[in-house]
């Protein structure tokens, strides 16, 4: 009975592994959806009105998805520390504290965005957005392929190990 | 005791010390009251400590003997913008900006220059924040001279630079929108280099009154226009009339029957007719008042004169 019950843990434990890898492929592709949704919508703000830093990041802060909107809420408040913090390390802070499931990869190219947020002209920044909007683009393609390449594969290779590890426990 | 108008002084020296690093801010605060009631300006220069001007000069600040470094001058951008550079770029060009509290902060440094004009400062060098000051009731004595009948006449407001005219004028139209001295009246104010009403995210940081517009950060001349055609006022004033396509805007105003406020640099009327600019103001008869602020033995001193004869 013991060992049965064991076979069933190591199974359903190998399993949630596996499952829990493919999930966080799938966070990630929607974690990049959400902050590509809203480096759009920082240009259009940035494009017609020049929309200043505090004003723009809470505004991202409700109005982009989940869960980008959590990490511009972070910046926002960050913001209440601007004179004893600059802004790149506010934006440093909240990137390191809620990563969004991002690759470090993407980490680091978001991470530019916050050493040239508010420190240039609009077109400067429009500029600087417009090339990190292609990075996390081909960054979610990526991640896309990736998904549909691996997601169902961990799931399974979780169930087959854990079954394997069943049969040699039995 | 302190007075009233010392606690405001404290404060707003307070306000205007929150826009320094960390260490500058906290050796102002322990300033003494009297010498934070009095201060003017702080100036940061690199490579020298920070000092605060007083009437009796310029003081360092106990305390606060290091240098100031590059980074502390972009900390003080960083603060007085809400890390918003490009919100604030056109008035980098003119070489000072306008914080939250009307502070003013002037500018200093190695301009970039794109096709013969100043489009930033590559690298500050110095900065100079200049406390906001409010003096209500500089209009106290004033404004009767200029109605007649109750009604407001348009008045062109002169001195020398320095002399008080924005602040005339600001008093001018807290007190006509408030109705203070007259009956109140809807005033729209062309506000070009936020001297006036220092607009902060909407809110005007000076005292102007309940009834007045401001049109903040556009040329005077588009300005007064916007105004006249989008918030239909009663009085429009301007600071500082200093090109013929204002004066144009003006006198569409008053064919539109809108009572004018406007400032001009002169030391006198004779002195405003010698050039050719103020000769084609004064030949339309926009105004029907003039006042001309004079230091006399350091007091100012208001003159009032219609433009077609001395009242006194």
């Amino acid at each position: 009975m013991l060992k049965i019950l064991g076979a069933v843990l190591l199974t359903s434990g190998a399993a949630a592994f596996g499952f829990s890898a493919a999930g966080h492929l799938n966070r990630r592709v929607n974690s990049l959806r959400a902050i590509l949704g809203a480096l759009a919508l920082m240009d259009r703000e940035l494009s017609f009105r020049l929309t200043p830093t505090p004003e723009l990041l809470a505004l991202l802060a409700k109005r982009a998805q989940a869960p980008a909107c959590h990490f511009f809420a972070r910046c926002t408040s960050g913001l209440d520390h601007l004179g004893e913090q600059s802004l790149c390390q506010i934006w440093h802070t909240a990137l390191v504290s809620y990563p969004m499931d991002l690759s470090s990869e993407d980490c680091c190219t978001l991470e530019e965005l916050g050493e040239v947020l508010g420190r240039y002209d609009g077109p400067g920044q429009r500029a600087a957005l417009a090339e990190i909007h292609t990075r996390l683009n081909h960054s979610l393609a990526n991640a896309e392929e990736e998904r549909g390449r691996m997601g169902r594969v961990y799931g399974a290779l979780g169930l087959t190990i854990g079954s394997f590890l069943a049969v040699l426990l039995l | 005791m302190r007075n009233n108008s010392d606690q405001l002084a404290i404060q707003r020296f307070m306000q205007a010390a929150a826009l320094l690093p960390p260490r500058q801010r906290h050796a102002l605060a322990a300033f003494s009251e009297i010498d934070k009631a009095r201060a003017e300006e702080f100036r940061l220069r690199m490579g020298q400590p920070l000092t605060v001007l007083l009437p009796r000069g310029e003081v360092p600040v106990p305390g606060c003997p290091e240098p100031i470094q590059g980074e502390d001058l972009s900390a003080v951008f960083e603060i007085a913008t809400q890390a918003s550079a490009h919100t604030v770029l056109d008035r980098v060009c003119n070489g000072f900006i306008t914080v939250q509290g009307g502070h003013r902060i002037g500018l200093c440094g190695a301009a970039v220059v794109q096709e013969g004009s100043i489009t930033n400062l590559r690298q500050l060098s110095s900065l100079a924040i200049r406390i906001a000051r409010e003096i209500s009731g500089a209009a106290e004595q004033v404004l009767p001279a200029l109605t007649v009948g109750g009604g407001l006449r348009s008045t062109l407001i002169l001195s020398p630079p320095g002399g008080g005219k924005t602040t005339l004028l600001r008093d001018l139209i807290r007190r006509i929108s408030a109705g203070i001295g007259t009956m109140p009246l809807r005033v729209g104010v062309a506000d070009e280099r936020g001297e006036l009403c220092a607009l902060y995210h909407g809110v005007p940081q000076m005292e102007v009154g309940p009834l007045t517009d401001v049109m903040d950060g556009c040329p005077k001349e588009e300005g007064l226009m916007m105004l006249l055609r989008g918030m239909n006022p009663q009085v429009l004033a301007a600071d500082e009339i200093t090109a013929p396509g204002d004066i144009a805007a003006l006198e569409t105003a008053a064919n539109c029957g809108v009572i004018l406020l406007a400032t001009a640099h002169a030391r006198s009327l004779e002195d405003l007719g010698t050039r050719p600019l103020y000769q084609r103001l004064l030949s339309l008869k926009l105004f029907q008042r003039a006042v001309l602020i004079e230091r006399e033995q350091g007091i100012r001193q208001f003159h009032i004169f219609s433009l077609e004869k001395p009242l006194c």
